[in-house]
Order: C-alpha cells, then structure tokens, then sequence
C-alpha cells in the first residue's frame, strides 16, 4: 500500500494588496484558491501551468515557506498549517527546495564547500569534521568533483550550479523535494544530465518530488501523476500516461495540443486559446476559465464546477463532465 | 525548393568580440542560405553565435568590442558588409526587420505603440500621418489585436506579453519586409501564448510572402516551422538540411545527441535515463584545438583533436561539419 507523505487540503493562498491613506487591503491576489494534492512516499508529482497559475506559490505554502491563508496541511499524517516556525524547524530537515535560477540562489561570496555544508551549520548535525566530510561525499554523488570546494559560484558554469543547488538540497538527507522549474534556465544540452541525476537520486535515496515546472515534455519523462494548474486552481490530476493520452479538462487539452513537437512530420490538431490569463486579483465567476474555454455554457458563469473523480485516481474539475 | 531565388546568402561570416581578457570569436565560420518565402531555421544552443549572428546581418554589432572581421551577407545579391551605414538604414526596418525574445525591452514606454508603428512606416515610406496611421491600425488587425483603434493609442505596460509581440510583429512587417529574423520571440512566452504566435506567424507568411530566420535553442519550434534548419555549435554551422532530413537522419554526432536528450513528449514514460550529451559548451576564450565539438563527442578520434574539419555535402542539399558523420 503506498503511504502518502504529504496532502494539502482546500489550501488557499492570497496576498493582500495595500492602498489608501491607511494602507488597508484594497483587494487580494488570489495566488492559491482552495486547491487539493497528495504526494505518496517515492513518488513525483508534477505540477504544471502558465506564468501566473501559482504553481509555484502552492509550492512554497506547501512547505510553509509561506504562510497559508487557508486549508490545511497534513505531512506523514500530521497538522503542520499551525506550527509555529520553531515548531516547524526539525521537520525542515525532511522538506528542502530546489530553484529554478541556479546564478540568484548561489551566494556569489561563499564557497561551494560553505554553501553545501551551510544545512548542516544550521541543523547543528555532527562534528564539523563529519559535516565536512558529508560535503565532500555529496559533492561527489552529484558530479561535483570534491577539491572545488573551496571555489565560489561564478567559477562553475549554469550546469554545475544545478549540481551544487541539488547537493545543497540533499545534504541533509530530506524526504521531500520540492523543484521549481530546476532545469528550465539550462541549455538543451544539459537539461538531460540534470533531469538525469534528479531521477538517480531519487531512486538512491527514495526521494518524494513536487516537480513545478512549465515544459510539458520534461513533465512526462519526470513524473508519476499530474496535477495542471489553471488561474490559482487544480483543473485537473491524473497518473502520467492516463493525464497526456486522456486529458479531460478542455484547458489541459489546449495545453497539451499547444505544445510544439519536435518531429515536423507530425501534425497536430491543435487547439489555440483565444485571449490571455485572466488577472488573479479578479478571476472570473464560476469557472476560471471559462473565459477562453472553447465549450463555455452559462451554468460555467454562475457555478464553480466541483472537482469529481471520474475514474480511479483521475479527477476534474468541469461542468462539461458533472453533467453527464 | 531551390528553384527559388536566393534572398541571403552568408559565407563564411566572422565576428569577433574583442574584450579585455581576450578575442571571442563569437561567429566563427557561419554559413546560410535563405531563398525568398523559405522559413530557415537557426538552432543552437546559448554562446553558439546565433543571435550574433542575427546582428551581423543587420550591421548592429557594436563596435567596439565587435567588429565582423571576415566573410560576406549577400542580400538580392548585394554585400551588406560594404554598405555604408546610411545604406543600412535604409534596409533595416524596411527591407530586413527584427523581432527579439522580450518585447518590453525592444518597445519605448513612454510612447504610445500606435505612434512607435507609424514612426516606422513614415521612416521608410513617402506618406502623410494620417495614412501612417490608417495603415498602423491596419497592421494592428493585422496580428490579431482586438479593437486596434483604441490600442492604438495604449502605452506598451498596458498590455501582455503575447500581445506586446503582436505589436512587435506588427511594427516588424509594417514596411513589408523581404526578411524576417525572428530571435528567440516566442522563448519568453507561455505554451498556450506560444502556440497563438508561432499560428499568426504561420498564417503571416503564406499571406505575405516574406522570408523568416528563425533563430532558437528549442528544436520543437523550428520543428513545426522551418522548411530548412542549420545547426550551429561554438560560432559554427555544423549542419545544414531539410527539416526533415535533419529529424530523420541526423548526421552531425551534435545534433544526433541532441535530439536523443530531448525528452519526447508524445512517448509512453519510460524509466530510463535520457541519453545525455556530456561535458559543457567550451569557453570561449578556451576554444579546443580541431573541431570544437571533440571533447565532448564520443566518436572523436586523433584527427578531431588536430585539424578543423570542413563543411561538405553528403546528400544533395545535406551538409555537414564531421570526419566521422552518422550513417543515415
């Protein structure tokens, strides 16, 4: 039976926007809205949409780098929405990220060796002979080669970075790993070697992945189940082949169908979205995206469609499907 | 295909940088042909000399630290390179126009898009304001922007990404240019905003007839648009085909590697591991001796790593920068 690590329910995430004489919240940007996900022990989850979707704001609420606003979420069966930050500090330990821009998340003053061992400074974890030699030993499982460890970021290329934001990651042997976008600042050429090592080390150390990410194609390669993102919502989740050879919500079929493929002696029906992603501070009634939805009924415009499982697994959020 | 005229004509095109710690030798051997109405693609990878590339053409490499320091752009038959910078103006724009990857920093915010549309049009063509702007709004329409009257006089920040490239667009083919470089323009833009563009582009072509380079790291994108592809590797054309060709038989060990690593989005998952290109681009300052792509390549032999190979035809219209090329 597989275990779930983590789940978050109904988790909302809004950032206030300040105005007035007062400064008083005018309005509120509604990032995360009532979203639900599970991920099991040693899997990945892939978490998918546009700029502006917040896959990467349920990301960081996911590990409470962000405070929730509503919902709850439950690690290894326990309540952690509520834990203060010291409460939250040993489980931190289990929970670690991985950036997308392997030049901004890199103290330019710091050595490689520092910036890797700094985990284990912070968790106080063993000697500082011992946490020096558990650098070394991680810069060598993720193709680092240990003796650079005392020369600073600018002198490894965008590659290397990754390598070093991945060892930083896994210094201190965390359960979960949530990755946003970790590859897509890389050349064509180097995203394989990295997607490669991410899959190697999870299967190494049984690692459990939130995979955040725009690229449909590195999103089906990585990841067991899919959940798509559309305007602060989940429209829909599904186990890997299930979600890209049977999406069901009309959105992740304009999604999937936009994706260029490179093969030209394919040719794709392809369905092309009107219009732009609506604003988050004011998303449309009902459905979000009924706006650019090509199957748009009235009831869309009155209703939230509620998310319904339509078969083991597979669940969507569309009118299209309560009907039936 | 090649019963068409040739519209640009690069050889053997060499553009240097000259910095303070060293020469790079950013464009070091770029060869490319673009017939009228064809869409060539440009593929490589970040430092290949693609987008310097793109400048050479226009003449606006800045000098210092650039200077093109050999080959030559024949365009209807003409050496760019010997144009005066008069000359130049007149074609860019006009004759040759450009889209870059992110429209707000290739657009003036504080004016108005109808106004920076018309500036172009009065530029290179004989007509009064009215008619520029009678003609702007008819671009605007043209690509797509709903309601052009009254965007017309929208400032660039009032409008999104995809839109702000439709303006771009607009602005681009508003003198009805022969060529269009197109450089990374959809990179910066989200798949379903990609795909809008990547159509008005498609649909833009057959209506009008211009030639498009289109120049990319992402092979999916030249995939669905170009008719021939030219892969470039370290400042070099390394191989050169039908788009077709390129996808069936590669024949260069680059780019046979790099449409391996590409995870296949139309495949079943697997659990295997992709089949990665080692190694890094080199540096440029470091440039390995023999054909720069031996470190990395695992066909390399001695005679990689000693002499430079040349560029050759092995099929009819399929080249290649290779000692040892893939069977097809």
């Amino acid at each position: 039976m597989e275990t779930r690590l983590v789940e978050v329910q109904k988790l909302k995430k809004f950032f206030p926007i300040k105005g007035g004489v007062f400064s008083t919240t005018v309005a509120s940007v509604k990032a995360v809205d009532e979203i639900d996900f599970f991920i099991n022990q040693g899997e990945t989850l892939g978490l998918v949409g546009e700029s502006g979707s917040g896959k990467t704001t349920a990301g960081r609420t996911m590990l409470k780098l962000l405070q929730p606003t509503g919902g709850k979420i439950i690690y290894k069966g326990k309540d952690i929405t509520k834990l203060t930050p010291n409460e939250m500090r040993p489980l931190r330990r289990n929970m670690q990220i991985m950036f997308q821009d392997p030049y901004g998340s890199l103290n330019p003053r710091m050595p490689v060796g520092d910036i890797i061992q700094e985990p284990l400074d912070v968790h106080a974890i063993g000697t500082r002979k011992e946490r020096r030699q558990a650098v070394k030993a991680m810069m060598e499982t993720v193709g680092l080669r240990p003796e650079f460890e005392k020369r600073y970021p600018h002198e490894f290329s965008g590659g290397q970075r990754q390598r070093i934001g991945v060892a930083r990651a896994l210094v201190l042997n965390p359960e979960l790993l949530v990755l946003d976008e970790p590859i897509s600042a890389l050349d064509v050429s180097i995203q394989s070697q990295i997607i490669n090592l991410l899959q190697e080390m999870q299967q190494r150390l049984n690692l459990t992945y939130l995979f955040i990410a725009h690229d449909l194609a590195v999103v089906r390669h990585m990841s067991d189940r899919v959940a798509v993102m559309y305007l602060g919502k989940i429209v829909e989740t599904a186990e890997n082949d299930e979600l890209f050879d049977h999406p069901l919500h009309p959105y992740t079929q304009a999604l999937l169908s936009a994706v260029p493929v490179p093969d030209p002696e394919v040719k794709r029906e392809r369905i092309i979205l009107q219009g732009d992603v609506p604003s988050p501070v004011n998303p449309p009634s009902g459905c979000h995206f009924r706006t650019r939805c090509p199957y748009a009924m009235p009831i869309c415009k009155e209703q939230e469609p509620a998310m319904i499982e339509v078969s083991p697994d597979h669940t969507v959020a569309c009118h299209l499907l309560t009907k039936k | 295909m090649d019963n068409r005229e040739v519209l640009v004509d690069i050889k053997n095109l060499r553009t240097f940088f000259y910095t303070e710690d060293g020469v790079v030798p950013a464009v070091d051997g770029i060869d490319l042909t673009i017939h009228q109405g064809e869409v060539v693609g440009l593929v490589g990878e970040s430092g290949c000399g693609k987008s310097v590339t793109a400048l050479s053409i226009m003449r606006l490499i800045p000098d210092p630290p650039g200077k093109i320091v050999g080959g030559e752009i024949f365009f209807h038959g003409e050496d760019l390179l010997k144009k005066s910078n008069e000359e130049m103006r007149l074609i860019r724009g006009d004759k040759i126009s450009m889209i870059f990857q992110e429209p707000m920093t290739s657009l003036n915010p504080v004016y108005t898009i109808g106004d920076q549309i018309s500036e172009a049009i009065t530029l290179h063509q004989k007509i009064n304001a009215v008619e520029a702007k009678k003609r702007t709004i008819e671009m605007l329409h043209l690509v797509g922007i709903p309601e052009p009257e009254r965007r017309y006089s929208q400032y660039p920040h009032e409008m999104s990404g995809g839109m702000r490239q439709r303006v771009m667009i607009a602005m681009a083919l508003s003198c009805n240019p022969d060529l269009l470089i197109s450089d990374e323009a959809t990179t910066a833009l989200d798949v379903t905003i990609q795909a809008q563009i990547l159509d008005l582009m498609r649909g833009l072509q057959k209506k009008l007839g211009m030639a498009i380079l289109i120049i990319t790291h992402n092979l999916a994108v030249v995939a669905e648009m170009a008719d021939t592809i030219n892969i470039a590797y370290a400042g070099k054309i390394v191989e050169s085909a039908t788009a077709r060709e390129i996808f069936k038989s590669p024949r260069h060990p680059y780019t046979y590697g790099l449409l391996q690593s590409i995870p296949k989005f139309t495949e079943k998952r697997t659990s295997e591991p992709l089949p990665a290109i080692e190694g890094m681009v080199p540096s440029p300052y470091h440039m390995p001796k023999g054909c720069s792509f031996n470190p990395r390549c695992p066909f390399a032999t001695e005679k990689c790593r000693e002499e430079e190979p040349e560029l050759v035809e092995l099929a009819p219209g399929h080249m290649v920068r290779c000692f040892h090329p893939i069977e097809s």
